[in-house]
């Protein structure tokens, strides 16, 4: 379903892009009608793209069947695809009302690099992944137990050891 | 050329490739950089300080501390070349989420907030490439945190160095990060 870029004005991450710009974003770009309750990620399928919500709204849910936040208008979800095409969805996202997605495949990147309008995207992106980095670390401190001491219990089998929160420190500052 | 900064962008492309990356490009960047050289124990930046610079490290090697709730110092991880330091802070404003300091001697090129601003709402191959060479960067620490949170495997990275004691998580606890790193609440 092709796009028109009037679609795309109306979003804040486009505020002051030219209509030229997305007018040229909308030729590689695609529009993707959801109805409710259709599912337009789901979970180990393969990441081929992601997609911005022009309207309605998306749920997010996890492999245990918690929903786990929503997604407005504006906020661009499966952005994992645009830098491994490899790699696998993590969640499945699913319509909670009628809607309608910009789909973005990760070729757009190479093909526009000075459309304002791409730079628009990126730095969307950006702060996305920077506010889901904060939000995990913000989680982390609050759970920072340091290992209390045990008084031994002899006879008793040891038990397995949990995963360290030095460990998960590690990897969710990207050192791990 | 500068055979230096060329060989460090190539092995900034390779520990964090994206699309369009050059070695030019990636020098270009850094030559927009002025270079600061590190003495042992220099700190870059402080936890919970406002952060006005990112750094991307050269050479050598730093130790990212974090303070616990009683105050306590612990020793996250060490960090060697190449690799970016302090980007978050520049893209959201935020405070600081760790002190960084050099362990040795230490070589990074700073990126003021002026000229990240400049380069990163231009549409120019600069500008591309810094967008670009951070959205890699976060990228990887996303993928890595997710994995930490569903304990799957984790890619290998070479080039760390890992120190110190373990603390104790709970299984619940590693839910409410994997909830965080999905959906930024």
């Amino acid at each position: 379903m092709s796009l028109h870029p009037s679609r795309l004005t109306v979003l804040p991450a486009f505020k002051g892009v030219p209509m030229a710009d997305l007018t040229e974003l909308c030729r590689y770009v695609y529009g993707r009608h959801l109805l409710r309750g259709e599912v337009l990620y789901e979970e180990d399928a393969p990441a081929t793209d992601a997609c911005l919500l022009l309207s309605g709204r998306l749920s997010v849910r996890l492999g245990d069947g918690k929903v786990v936040g929503d997604l407005w208008p504006g906020e661009l979800v499966g952005d994992a695809a645009l830098f491994d095409t490899q790699g696998r969805r993590n969640a499945t996202v699913f319509a909670v009302m009628d809607s309608e997605c910009a789909v973005i495949e990760p070729q757009l990147f190479a093909l526009l690099p000075h459309n304002r309008a791409v730079v628009a995207i990126e730095e969307h992106l950006l702060a996305s992944m920077a506010r889901r980095i904060r939000a995990a670390n913000a989680r982390l401190e609050q759970t920072w137990r340091p290992e209390a001491p045990e008084a031994p219990n002899p006879g008793a089998a040891a038990e397995p050891k949990k995963a360290g929160l030095r460990d998960t420190i590690l990897r969710i500052l990207g050192v791990g | 050329m500068n055979t230096s900064l060329r060989s460090a962008s190539e092995a900034i492309l390779a520990a964090y490739p994206f699309a369009g990356g050059t070695p030019e490009l990636v020098e270009g960047l850094l030559a927009l950089c002025p270079e600061l050289v590190l003495r042992d124990g220099d700190v870059l930046c402080r936890e919970r300080s406002h952060g006005e610079e990112m750094y991307i490290l050269l050479d050598g090697r730093v130790d990212v501390t974090k303070l616990d709730q009683r105050g306590a110092t612990h020793l996250l991880t060490s960090l060697v070349a190449p690799d970016l330091i302090g980007q978050l802070a520049l893209i959201d404003h935020a405070i600081r989420s760790a002190t960084v300091v050099a362990s040795g001697p230490a070589v990074v090129r700073v990126l003021d907030r002026r000229t990240y601003t400049r380069l990163c709402h231009s549409p120019t191959d600069e500008g591309a490439t810094l967008r670009r060479l951070l959205l890699a960067a976060l990228h990887q620490q996303l993928s890595r945190a997710h994995a930490a949170a569903t304990r799957k495997p984790l890619p290998p990275r070479a080039g760390l160095v890992e120190i110190g004691e373990t603390d104790l998580i709970e299984d619940e606890d590693t839910q409410d990060i994997e909830v965080a790193l999905a959906t930024g609440e």
